[in-house]
């Protein structure tokens, strides 16, 4: 049996902090599950200390959650 | 006016509600929406009803979510009556309710205390472990959760300096650690292993936290300590040890 499963849900988590004497920051990118189904606690998806390694890393998360969350699902 | 109940909520590891005219733990009877309200008072301080009832059903109109607060206070009232105290529109635990959570934010401001016992200080970071409602994802759980591990970490740090200089080494490595595993990328926790095993005279040990972190950093950022680092390890007494060559 295919179903669709339309109750998806997700947060992600982005720390930054500065650390001094580096002039710059890092940050930690996390995925977490809020479906509702079994835990699986938070995903690190990324780690970066640029902008834009950041930014590329939602736009990829955001990517794959999308295209999972619409994909159907094969019970059989 | 009734005595103040006896009464103690736990949220971190998991939810727990101990209440003494009940004779124990009650948690396990408390539907979900009660236990939520319960957790929600024990991470503030005495929020508005409108508020709390948005916070615990954000995606109902305000009219049902207020109706569901009522829901949720008529059942708690009777398990654990007293439990609440209301006072004008705002919701609080009564007075003299215990709450994991507070001692936590309590046991780190002492930290900074330098007439604070580390005895005292080192039991409390024992009983004080584990993240707040694992499991629990809503919205107002995630920034607490947030806000209250930045608030360990800071902690976790600051005794581990503390009990260095006291000269409990083999302590302040453990809280060195477990700093460092709650995010190994953070700088500033692994400074603190590396005093805390300089404190101990373990310059061995020193050079491989210093070496470890380095390494990691390079392999995950691609980026190298900061001056910081490269100040407290420059002044390693080790011949041929020159951490800037490294860079």
């Amino acid at each position: 049996m295919v179903t669709l499963n339309d109750d998806r849900s997700a947060a992600l988590l982005i720390r930054v902090w500065v650390e001094e004497g580096t002039g710059g920051f890092r940050s930690r990118v996390s995925s977490i599950d809020t479906s509702g189904g079994e835990d699986t606690g938070e995903i690190t998806v990324a780690v970066a200390s640029s902008t834009d390694d950041v930014l590329d890393a939602v736009r990829r998360w955001l990517e794959d959650f999308t295209r999972r969350a619409s994909d159907p699902i094969d019970t059989d | 006016m009734d005595p103040a109940p006896v009464a103690r909520v736990e949220l971190l590891e998991g939810f727990s509600l101990e209440f003494e005219r009940c004779g124990g733990r009650v948690s396990d009877g408390l539907p979900r929406g009660v236990q939520r309200l319960v957790a929600l008072l024990g991470v503030s301080r005495r929020p508005p009803r409108t508020a709390v009832a948005g916070l615990l059903w954000p995606d109902v109109p305000e009219v049902h979510a207020q109706g569901s607060l009522r829901s949720a206070l008529w059942r708690l009232h009777r398990i654990a009556p007293g439990l609440i105290h209301t006072c004008r529109d705002t919701l609080s635990l009564a007075d003299g309710v215990q709450v994991d959570v507070r001692e936590l934010t309590c046991w780190a401001q002492r930290i900074f205390d330098p007439t604070a016992s580390v005895d005292d200080l080192v039991a409390a970071r024992l009983r004080l472990r584990g993240e707040l409602l694992p499991g629990w994802y809503d919205d107002w759980v995630l920034l607490e959760r947030e806000r209250l591990r930045q608030l360990r970490m800071h902690a976790l740090e600051a005794l581990a300096d503390r009990l260095a200089a006291a000269g409990r080494h083999s302590e302040a490595v453990q809280a060195a650690y477990v700093a460092v595993q709650a995010e190994p990328l953070r700088e500033s926790a692994h400074r603190t292993l590396i005093r805390a095993h300089l404190a101990e005279g373990n310059l061995i040990e020193a050079m491989h936290a210093y070496e470890s972190f380095r390494t990691m950093l390079a392999d995950e950022l691609g980026a190298a300590p900061s001056r910081l680092m490269r100040d407290l390890v420059n002044r390693l007494p080790v011949p041929d040890f020159h951490p800037a060559s490294h860079f």
